[in-house]
């Protein structure tokens, strides 16, 4: 691991998400500190709390499917959420948004408990399980579009919005209930960073260390679904944290888990509320959808970082 | 070190019966002396270490740790009879030669200020400690098999089963390589070795050769057998001669078998 840069990384995701609150129209008049308390920092918290599941749980997942595109959304949890989601607005239309919430909670568990039943069996290879979950994916996606043809452009528009993942919340009970499966997550997951470190060589080589290799991808797959069902539940799938964020941070510090680990759910928790922070200055008067944005701002991020790597190399 | 445990394959086979990969091994392995694991691509040397590992599932026998078979041992326990450094290139070349070094100390549940310092010594022992904190990708192929025997000595594993380490090596750090094995087992350890350098066979006193071919063991004798030249060419086809080269026997092979 690189320390000074590990620094410097976890100062600017800090000073991102310091500045995230104070972004957008200006707070003025008596109900600025209304906006403030009750809707920018319980936003922020939010974007702390999913940003910092997604980024770690998108970590994690890439070292026991030993493959960089592994991350919740490749692997069929988001899907789930969204087949989830879907079927509460088609079937109880009337139903309390909390519920959708739910339907998308049970749906993302399921696909990833019967992903993490495929992987407890170890003589699976990484890749057979990563093409399990992209294969999930899929048929949860087929099945949402299925389900769409039977909806009424009412279910149907109110899915395809949730789809687009939002921080929107007023107050702090959304963040509070979210924090006590996020904050289990992430310790959970922390708690594996030495197994993971010796994952990182292979699920044989794993073994001959004496790791459990079937019951520690299985908790990793488990409880990473646990903290993003909740997630997504809350807020709709939000694109590319999972993915991109562990990306950028080991090419910054270092594959050591430990560090990228810690270091993603940081970077995480400050990009994701400074791009909610964006969305609300680019489009002041619509709700852009974050995932919009984390998108435009991730996806150069990994290309202009891979672009120097073949420059430093070449 | 504990003494080493006799590790030992019984009757051993892998693979279905339309495609067996091993048939019948039999074979004793004693600590405090390397064992050569000879034959052509494809005999099945690597899964043979690999089911000494307990990587494999038997089909047929078993592998014995001092007659109690590997299955039995836990998993901690098996980390410390049995340390692999293997053949395919790792998935952790992202990781800095120290961290390699410390995942190498799982099995001992030590807090990771004590892995840390453990993995530093272990560079150290090697010469390498200054390489610590670079990564795999950016040392040399000897500098990264040196980082991989420092994860061995780290594990602290009575048997060492190595699938080709001098690979790809000068043979200069080959000769390295072979220097660390012979020490660790004449501290009564165990090493097992993997290779196609028959060279090494002549360089190496009491050293026990075993040759596998198409999954069957078809040799198995003392490194300094007198006829140790016949035998091996008798076992992969070629004509093989002792020779002496200033006052040292080595083994060249002349070329295929009539």
């Amino acid at each position: 691991m690189n320390g000074r840069r590990a620094l410097w990384l976890a100062a600017a995701a800090t000073g991102a998400l310091a500045a995230s609150p104070w972004l957008g129209p200006a707070l003025e008049g008596e109900t600025a500190a209304f906006v403030l308390r009750e809707l920018r920092l319980p936003r922020a918290a939010l974007g702390v709390l999913v940003g910092a599941t997604l980024a770690m749980t998108g970590a994690a997942f890439q070292i026991v499917f030993e493959n960089p595109l592994a991350s919740p959304t490749t692997l069929g949890t988001t899907a789930g959420a969204g087949l989830g989601a879907l079927a509460v607005l088609v079937f109880a239309p009337t139903a309390a948004a909390s519920l959708v919430g739910l339907g998308a909670f049970f749906g993302a568990l399921s696909v990833s408990f019967g992903l993490a039943a495929l992987a407890r069996s170890a003589s699976l290879r990484a890749d057979d399980l990563v093409l399990a979950g992209v294969a999930l994916s899929v048929a949860a996606g087929a099945a949402t579009t299925g389900l769409q043809l039977r909806a009424d452009a009412a279910a149907t528009l109110a899915s395809v919005r949730w789809a687009m993942g939002t921080l929107s919340t007023v107050g702090w009970d959304a963040p509070v209930r979210l924090s006590i499966p996020t904050l289990l997550t992430l310790t959970v997951l922390l708690a594996h960073s030495r197994a993971l470190q010796a994952l990182s060589a292979g699920a044989d080589r794993a073994a001959t260390l004496g790791v459990d290799t079937g019951r520690v991808r299985a908790r990793v797959l488990l409880f990473g679904a646990l903290g993003v069902a909740a997630c997504v539940a809350t807020t709709g799938p939000i694109a590319f944290i999972g993915l991109l964020v562990p990306h950028v941070v080991r090419r910054v510090v270092g594959a050591g888990p430990r560090a990228l680990l810690g270091l993603s759910a940081v970077v995480g928790a400050g990009f994701l509320p400074l791009a909610d922070a964006l969305s609300r200055l680019a489009l002041p008067d619509r709700d852009l959808p974050v995932g919009v944005v984390t998108a435009a701002l991730g996806a150069p991020t990994l290309l202009w970082l891979l672009a120097r790597r073949r420059a430093r190399v070449a | 070190m504990r003494v080493a445990p006799t590790l030992r394959a019984r009757g051993l086979g892998v693979g279905p019966p339309s495609a067996p990969r091993l048939v019948g091994v039999d074979v004793e392995l004693t600590p405090g002396q390397v064992t050569l694991l000879l034959g052509p691509n494809g005999a099945g040397k690597s899964t043979l270490v690999r089911a000494l590992l307990g990587l494999e599932r038997s089909t047929a026998g078993a592998v014995l740790v001092d007659d109690r078979p590997l299955e039995t041992l836990t998993r901690a326990e098996r980390a410390a009879t049995l340390g692999w450094l293997p053949q395919q290139p790792a998935l952790d070349a992202e990781l800095t030669a120290l961290e390699v070094v410390e995942a190498a100390r799982y099995r001992f549940g030590e807090p990771s200020r004590v892995a840390r310092a453990a993995a530093q010594s272990a560079l150290d022992a090697l010469g390498i400690g200054a390489l610590a904190h670079r990564p795999l990708t950016t040392l040399s192929g000897g500098e990264v098999q040196r980082v991989r025997l420092a994860g061995l000595r780290a594990q602290q594993a009575a048997w060492w089963l190595l699938d080709e380490p001098g690979n790809h090596l000068d043979p200069t750090v080959r000769f390295e390589v072979v220097d660390h094995l012979r020490a660790h087992a004449a501290s009564g350890g165990g090493v097992v070795l993997v290779t196609h350098d028959l060279a090494l066979v002549a360089h190496w006193p009491g050293a026990r050769v075993v040759v596998l071919q198409a999954g069957r063991i078809v040799e198995s004798c003392a490194g300094d057998a007198p006829d140790i030249a016949e035998r091996i060419g008798r076992a992969f086809a070629l004509v093989v001669r002792s020779v002496e080269v200033d006052g040292a026997r080595r083994l060249v092979v002349v070329g295929p078998a009539a």
